[in-house]
Parts: C-alpha cells; sequence; structure tokens
C-alpha cells in the first residue's frame, strides 16, 4: 500500500513539473516575441522617419525612447542608438545589428542627441544645413 | 483503486490535449499580432500626399510658380523637396518605391478641363492601384480645391504610391 502511494506521489509530481515547464516554456515564448529589441528597433526607426517626413525647417523634435532605452545591450551607449545618415534613419539597440528605414523629406537633419529618455531631432533647411556642416 | 488510476490517467492526457491546444492559439495569435512587420505605408504615402500638396497651393491660394516651373511636369520629387532616395535592401535601388501624380482642372469647367498634369517616380506601380491584395503598393489619392492667385478656382488631384512592401508586408 505505502508502494503504491508512493507511485501515486511520484505521477503527481512529475504531472505537476510537466505543467510548470509547459507554462514556463509558454511565458518564456510570450516575452521573448512582445520585448524582442529588433521589434522596438524596428517600430521606433520607422516611428522616427515618418516624423521627420512630416517635419519642417526649423523644427526641434523630441521622442521619448525609454522602451528602447530599457532594452539596450550591455556597453552599448544610449548616443548610439540613433544614426541618420542622408535620408537613412537606423535604430540599433546592440552591437551587431539594427533596422533602417529611409524618409523622403529633403531636409537636413543635425546629429540627433539624448536628452533624458528623449533624442532630439533638430531640423533645417538642407543647404543651411550643409553650410554649417561645412564649418569647422 | 485500479480503475481510479485508469481514470486519472485519461484525464491527464485530456488535460494535456487542452493545454496544447490554448497554448497554440496563444502562440498564433502571438505571431499573428508581432511576426508581421509594422506596415506604415499608408501614413506615407499620406504624408507623401500632405508634402505635395503644400508644394502645389499653400494656405488656399494656387502656387503660380508652381505652374511656370517647367520642371514641375516630370520632375516632382525635386521641385516639391522630395527625396526618392531609399535603403539598398531588397533591391529597391533598381526599382524605384515612390510615384506621385498631381492634375490640376479648372473647377468651374469640370474634371475633364485640366491644365497641368506632373508626375514622377515608377509609372509601373500605378497598374498596381486597381487590384486589392497583399503585397502590393500603397495608393492614395487625394483632391482639394483651392483659389489661384489672380482668382478663380481649381481642383487638384493628387495620387501619391508607396511601395516599400519587403519591410511592411510578410
Amino acid at each position: 500500500m505505502r508502494g503504491k502511494s508512493g507511485n501515486l506521489v511520484v505521477s503527481n509530481l512529475i504531472f505537476i513539473i510537466l505543467n510548470m515547464v509547459f507554462l514556463v516554456i509558454l511565458i518564456a515564448f510570450l516575452f521573448l516575441k512582445t520585448g524582442n529589441g529588433a521589434d522596438i528597433e524596428e517600430a521606433y526607426s520607422k516611428q522616427i522617419a515618418m516624423t521627420l517626413d512630416a517635419a519642417r525647417p526649423v523644427m526641434e523634435i523630441e521622442i521619448n525612447m525609454k522602451e528602447a532605452f530599457d532594452k539596450l545591450e550591455d556597453g552599448w551607449k544610449k548616443e548610439d542608438v540613433v544614426r541618420i545618415e542622408g535620408n537613412l534613419v537606423t535604430v540599433s539597440l546592440r552591437e551587431d545589428g539594427g533596422y533602417s528605414y529611409s524618409f523622403f523629406n529633403d531636409v537636413h537633419v543635425g546629429k540627433p542627441y539624448v536628452k533624458g529618455d528623449n533624442y532630439v531631432f533638430v531640423i533645417t533647411e538642407k543647404s543651411v544645413g550643409e553650410e554649417k556642416n561645412e564649418e569647422p | 483503486m485500479r480503475n481510479r488510476k485508469g481514470t486519472d490517467k485519461i484525464l491527464a492526457v485530456y488535460w494535456f490535449a487542452i493545454l496544447f491546444i490554448v497554448a497554440a492559439g496563444i502562440i498564433y495569435m502571438t505571431l499573428l499580432v508581432y511576426g508581421k512587420p509594422f506596415d506604415v505605408r499608408e501614413m506615407e504615402a499620406s504624408l507623401l500626399a500632405d508634402k505635395v500638396a503644400d508644394c502645389v497651393a499653400y494656405g488656399g491660394i494656387l502656387d503660380e510658380s508652381f505652374l511656370t516651373n517647367e520642371n514641375s511636369k516630370e520632375n516632382l520629387f525635386v521641385v516639391c523637396g522630395i527625396n526618392s532616395e531609399v535603403e539598398d535592401t531588397y533591391g529597391w535601388r533598381e526599382q524605384e518605391q515612390y510615384y506621385l501624380e498631381v492634375t490640376i482642372s479648372d473647377f468651374k469647367a469640370g474634371p475633364g478641363s485640366i491644365y497641368f498634369s506632373g508626375r514622377d517616380g515608377n509609372l509601373n506601380l500605378k497598374d498596381d492601384c486597381t487590384i486589392k491584395g497583399e503585397g502590393l503598393p500603397v495608393c492614395v489619392n487625394r483632391q482639394f480645391y483651392t483659389y489661384g492667385e489672380k482668382g478663380g478656382s481649381s481642383l487638384v488631384k493628387i495620387l501619391s504610391i508607396v511601395k516599400k512592401t519587403d519591410k511592411n508586408v510578410r
């Protein structure tokens, strides 16, 4: 009888462990999918590109990027998250990788800088901005 | 006792079957929401149309310099301050990702009296506007009325198309 009850306890224990393992895998999958850094990179690069498309010269735009900063890879600085080369916005939260999206608005966007949890974009006329870049 | 143990085993099998069905449902829904890229093309095409609208008429008055500019008919991108360069992925550089078309007609004479027509970009994209389905370019049509600098009123129609399917649709 003792042996039978012992078997019952073991089988129940295995049953509970299997359930737990199953739930842990499911929750891990959900966390991986919903809080994925690559998704955040894509969302922010598209958001910034659309914002710059709607921008006009002499605007200064601040975008809150706390969600991205929370997902930064160790050793990766906030200042390295957003890069603008020509009309291409690149957001990267890690050393190898990132997501780029182009904007069509033919304006000059100065080097974006960090202000707390925000990124600041300064928009000027293209010719004015280029002249400024030439200055020492 | 033997019967109870057998029933427990059957229940456990059902329990796991239900768990798997629920998990499959959750995974399917998660992939449905998070597995696709964010599609911003409609917004992009709208912004493109807005940009051209501001270029053609500002403050409700038609810009005469736009009409008299010889480049307006063939080089809308340059005239309206639009940079059509895109990232060098998916072969986008070889095939333009934007198309723009502007027609201006006399409001009183009706839509048939077009006195200005300009376009720029990838003309092939226009054919896809008549078809509906995923993986096709997004087309946005805009039209508005405006006054001329010397009086009279005009109807401006703008068609803006954005392709960029590879980064917005999966």
